[in-house]
């Protein structure tokens, strides 16, 4: 990444400031550049040197997102986000930072950033992130943590999607800070439930709440979430593929105007030694175990990670 | 969008070149509509090329597997072409290769809707 010798703050397209993003730190200029990406997704931008500047900037333009510096710690953001909430209560904020621990991931999640990633970054994940905290719909609170530390994380959360994508990052970056993490599938397979307790459960209303808890044991890593759904039985639900049928749920799905998909829970149950729904159908726990060939190696590489498809951003 | 498709023929197969990611939402449709039109228009024989396909969900296997059925009920075929990983990986969990015939081959591919 190369770095601009004069870092003067620059302005991108003409757009309403309400919609720009504010960006901390020295401009970059290559091909796999934030600033790039953001462009390419038509998003326009503007550059504030430092903390300062930035909120210097903040109290003369109501900018909807912030994206701090890279090279400024968590904590060092974190202490700038309580500022900016001063100046502009409803400002998303994204975090970037050189490292973090899972401490200062959850303080992060607690402090509500709309995303915290830590080096390698990806630029172009976080350009998408930019993009949907734009069009963010500010009338719900989001992803409220209940309860946290390190072997045990309960969430409440507005359900709907980008709160899932912003939640399941908030996992993956969280799973990379473990000494003894996951496999990185576990993510894939919590998030297909997710979505499922949002699309079936919630029916994608996003005023409805749902339940997260994320439980680390000696043996095991567990998901637990919970629906405001009325639930469903696991073994007769038409409209979803069966490890003996991987297609007849298709016309199903097609003759109910449902979109085509159906592979969410076979997924997820290929995925984790224990997939446990409880009676009602509308909470469900996933359960990984950790043997210590699983802490050494997870059966896929971190590229399934969609944010890993571009060079990493070294800060 | 996320998905960027780029449609071409060659020997009598409509190949359809993915880019993106292929997840719950506007991206799947994108598929459907295409596959759909190319089948309207009297296309047989449809390859779906996933070679830049960064990332996919079981939505985005949803559409695939429809796609599929869509084309095989009008007589026709469609086939797979170049899985990256995580595609391969996910059809492997759900056994969805078992479904598919793919390649990794495009002239190969392409023989194997002639025979």
């Amino acid at each position: 990444m190369e770095l601009s010798e004069k870092p003067e703050p620059r302005q991108s397209q003409d757009r309403p400031s309400a919609c720009r993003v504010l960006i901390i730190g020295y401009e970059r200029h290559s091909e796999d550049s934030l600033e790039q990406h953001l462009t390419s997704l038509q998003c326009s931008f503007t550059h504030a040197v430092g903390s300062a500047d930035a909120l210097r900037q903040l109290r003369d333009t109501p900018f909807a997102v912030v994206i701090t510096d890279p090279e400024t710690s968590i904590h060092e953001d974190l202490a700038l986000v309580t500022e900016i909430r001063r100046v502009r209560p409803g400002v998303r904020v994204i975090v970037l930072a050189p490292g973090g621990t899972p401490e200062e991931l959850i303080a992060a999640l607690r402090q509500r950033v709309f995303l915290c990633q830590v080096a390698p970054l990806n630029t172009r994940e976080i350009a998408r992130y930019a993009a949907s905290a734009l069009e963010a719909n500010t009338s719900h609170s989001g992803i409220e943590v209940l309860s946290a530390d390190r072997d045990w994380i309960s969430i409440r959360m507005n359900s709907d999607l980008l709160n899932a994508d912003r939640l399941t990052a908030f996992f993956k970056q969280f799973r990379l800070t473990l000494p003894d993490r996951p496999p990185e599938e576990m993510m894939i397979a919590f998030e297909e439930i997710l979505h499922n307790a949002i699309e079936h459960g919630a029916q994608n209303d996003p005023s409805k709440l749902l339940e997260v808890a994320a439980v680390r044991t000696k043996r095991a890593f567990v998901f637990y979430i919970s629906d405001p759904g009325k639930g469903f039985r696991p073994d007769a639900i038409p409209h979803a593929a069966t490890p003996d049928d991987l297609t007849r749920h298709i016309e199903i799905r097609n003759k109910s105007g449902m979109r085509p998909g159906g592979y969410g829970i076979l997924l997820a149950s290929g995925i984790v030694d224990e997939l446990i729904y409880s009676e009602i159908g509308n909470e469900v726990l996933l359960i990984k175990h950790m043997d210590d060939s699983e802490r050494r190696q997870s059966t896929f590489e971190e590229t399934w990670i969609p944010s890993s498809g571009n060079e990493p951003l070294k800060c | 969008m996320s998905l960027k498709m780029r449609t071409r023929e060659a020997n009598g197969v409509v190949i359809i070149d993915l880019s993106g990611q292929i997840t719950l939402g506007e991206a799947g449709a994108a598929i459907r509509d295409e596959v759909r039109d190319q089948a309207g228009h009297g296309s047989s024989k449809i390859l779906l090329n996933l070679a830049d396909v960064t990332y996919i969900d079981s939505a985005g296997l949803g559409e695939l597997t429809a796609a599929f059925m869509s084309v095989k009920n009008r007589g026709g075929e469609l086939k797979l072409l170049n899985l990256t990983k995580r595609v391969r990986d996910l059809m492997q969990i759900t056994k969805l290769y078992t479904v598919f015939d793919v390649h990794d081959d495009e002239r190969k591919a392409i023989a194997a809707f002639a025979s």
